[in-house]
């Protein structure tokens, strides 16, 4: 018997997702505008270098073909190779820089005599500039590698002190890559998972508060209560059924962003099931926090004109200052406290830290730690609230 | 199976110090029972009370013996089949949906609620409205789904707050022949303000007046203790006085509407008729009214049953 009662409204709602098209385009159609339109704006591929650079090739040698490759391997440049007129070719705005390998330099090189190569570029236009600082890297990394192997090759006989010193000579700065787990930046697909995530936040934030209002002054209004109150039902049991219809939206809405997320090439690949158990548990004490939310708002206004304004009013702004539509980062520092102490950005951030920056389940819900008790004191306030409109409204439904 | 629902000085004050009820006691056994009273005397407050939708200042209300308001609330409801005045259906979802959700908010499997929402509908008439949405439904069909509503819990007493309000009398006439079919073996309050309907439906009936039941009985037996006498109405215009006629004496029913109680109507008509014209009144209209609940309601109250 509880167990049908705890499903009346699921079924409801169910139904209703069909029939009542305002609900279909919040819970379905909006996310999935709102998805595309922030994945379409801020996680976009980013700017690809690719540089025009004239190379007139004297030499014909092992050297010449050798740095040719080397800059072929980087990506970034298109190489035309000319017979001559570098300089003017560059200073039309042809190539964005030029290079010219003197003749015998592969010889040179041999003989350990160094090699001048000329390099053409545009002072103040930024593309010429920019390929030449591009350039200057490239060549100083192509030098050591040659100063390097040359070393081996010359001075392989010398004592080991003094080989030392020379290597020293040759490259001063050793730099070893080490990768870290980001957690302020992301790749393409992680970012979009993140925006993804956001925008689960985002449905959970409006959905949580809206459903709240709509199942205690909505209903009021409606007059719902007194076919409830006259029905063998217990008042938790409703509200249990009206968490459970909220629950069943929010998860609509996240399985059409996270698909939406994944058309658009989120990558969700750090998520494992242990991750995504844990995600889902932080969505079900968000979506709870927010309903506690919402009847403690409901509980402020009068009319459900005034709740629908007042959920506005917290709902809009915290789209923004929660860290869900913009990232907490960005928001100036004091801003930041809300995101840091409002339930719902913590345990978003938290699923987004699991889904992008890689944080273990450990970690990411130690973080979420402080939201998911806020959350819960939220959820056990609103039923609170709950009980008190069950009781105030069977004393004067009016 | 039917039950008998009692109440017991049910006293209902409103937080704005309004006082809705004002110590009503009575019982309801099987068969139909209608609270007659005009708006405003108590009776939506009064069945609410019973419903369970609205807890009593004080007074005690039981239904099968079971205290609605108190240790036995969760089996008094179980019993109790609650139709509003306006049932709040969502209007988008189609009548079945309607009803399976009242059967689910009852208890019942879904499998069960369906299969109950199909029989109901095909009992009171709906079967060929039930997959279209309730916005579409008439006044009359609306009723009706709000009545299979109340009755998806198999309830073992009925209560209808104003059943055929805002249905015309065809409307409501074959609202009720579904209803006594459909409702022959339950216990049935309801409430009206129309004395007709209470006259031609009711095994019993409380009539209502400033939160208080200033008389009850089954209609006849009103009839026959509060207004015996049939009357006679004569209409003759805001400007002309009552007359007293031979000792009979006029109750002024409106401007200009006079109303006398008659042994013998078909005499007494003529000589009031006549007292008025001989003193040159123009008489636009003159009837004999057989005495009903309205007439009762006039007697044991002192004003006329409007709405």
């Amino acid at each position: 018997m509880v167990a049908s009662q705890v499903l009346s409204e699921v079924y409801v709602v169910l139904k209703s997702l069909l029939k009542y098209r305002d609900l279909a385009f919040w819970t379905i159609i909006f996310p999935i505008i709102v998805t595309t339109l922030l994945i379409g704006i801020f996680a976009r591929e980013g700017p690809s270098f690719n540089f025009d650079i004239a190379i007139e090739d004297r030499d014909g040698g092992w050297f010449s073909r050798a740095l040719i490759n080397a800059l072929e391997s980087t990506g970034a440049f298109n190489i035309v190779l000319v017979e001559g007129g570098v300089e003017d070719l560059v200073s039309k705005g042809e190539a964005d820089v030029g290079l010219v390998i003197p003749s015998g330099a592969s010889e040179s090189i041999a003989m350990l005599v160094p090699v001048e190569l000329q390099l053409y570029y545009v002072n103040g236009v930024e593309e010429s500039e920019t390929a030449k600082a591009y350039l200057d890297g490239v060549l100083n990394l192509f030098a050591k590698r040659l100063a390097s192997e040359s070393l081996n090759r010359s001075v392989g006989f010398m004592p080991g002190e003094l080989r030392e010193k020379l290597a020293f000579l040759v490259d001063p700065i050793i730099v070893e890559g080490r990768e870290i787990k980001p957690e302020a930046i992301a790749t393409v697909g992680g970012l979009r998972a993140y925006y993804a995530i956001s925008i689960i936040g985002v449905q959970v934030l409006y959905i949580g508060i809206f459903s709240s209002i709509s199942m205690t002054v909505e209903r009021r209004k409606e007059g719902v209560f007194p076919v409830i109150l006259s029905s063998p039902v217990r008042g938790w049991v409703i509200f249990v059924s009206d968490t459970l219809a909220t629950l069943v939206l929010v998860i609509a809405s996240a399985v059409v962003v996270t698909l939406t997320g994944l058309v658009l090439g989120a990558d969700y690949s750090r998520l494992d099931a242990e991750k995504i158990l844990a995600s889902l548990g932080l969505l079900f004490i968000g979506t709870v926090s927010m309903i506690g939310l919402g009847l403690l708002v409901s509980s402020l206004a009068r009319t459900s004109e005034g709740a629908v304004a007042l959920g506005n009013l917290i709902a809009f702004p915290m789209m923004f200052l929660g860290g869900f539509v913009v990232p907490k980062f960005i928001l100036p520092e004091p801003i930041q406290v809300i995101a840091e102490v409002f339930p719902l950005s913590r345990l978003i951030s938290a699923v987004r830290a699991m889904a992008v920056y890689d944080y273990t389940v450990a970690e990411g819900l130690t973080y979420a730690l402080p939201g998911i008790l806020m959350g819960i004191t939220l959820y056990m306030l609103g039923a609170l609230i709950y009980h008190r409109l069950l009781t105030r409204i069977s004393e004067n439904p009016y | 199976m039917a039950c008998d629902v009692e109440a017991e000085e049910l006293y209902k004050e409103y937080p704005s110090g309004v006082i809705a009820v004002r110590g009503i006691s009575f019982k309801a056994g099987r068969g139909r029972t209608c609270l007659m009273g005009p708006n405003g005397s108590g009776k939506t407050t009064t069945l609410s009370m019973i419903a369970g939708a609205l807890r009593p200042t004080k007074g005690i209300v039981r239904v099968c013996g079971y205290d609605v308001w108190g240790d036995g609330w969760l089996t008094a409801r179980k019993l109790i089949g609650y139709a509003p005045q306006r049932m709040p259906f969502r209007d988008r979802l189609s009548g079945f949906d309607n009803l399976v959700w009242y059967g689910l908010l009852r208890g019942l499997g879904l499998i069960e609620a369906r299969r109950r929402a199909r029989r109901l509908a095909e009992e009171l008439g709906l079967e060929g409205y039930l997959g279209r949405s309730v916005a579409s439904y008439s006044g009359g069909m609306r009723r009706r789904l709000t009545i299979a509503a109340a009755l998806m819990g198999e309830p073992e007493v009925l209560i209808l707050d104003e059943p055929s309000s805002g249905l015309d009398p065809k409307g409501r006439e074959e609202l009720w022949r579904v209803i006594e079919v459909v409702l022959k073996d339950l216990t049935i309050i309801y409430s009206s303000h129309m004395a007709v309907e209470a006259e031609a439906h009711s095994d019993y009936v409380y009539i209502f007046h400033q939160g208080r039941i200033a008389a009850s009985g089954t209609p006849q037996d009103l009839v026959k203790k509060h207004a015996p006498k049939p009357k006679v109405l004569i209409y003759v215009g805001e400007k002309v006085p009552p007359l007293e006629v031979e000792g009979l004496k006029p109750y002024v029913v409106g401007a200009g509407v006079y109303m006398y109680s008659v042994d013998n109507p078909k005499e007494a008509i003529k000589i009031i008729a006549d007292s008025y014209l001989a003193r040159g009144f123009a008489v636009e209209r003159i009837e004999i009214r057989r005495p009903g609940l309205e007439e009762v309601f006039l007697s044991v109250t002192g004003r006329k049953l409007e709405v």
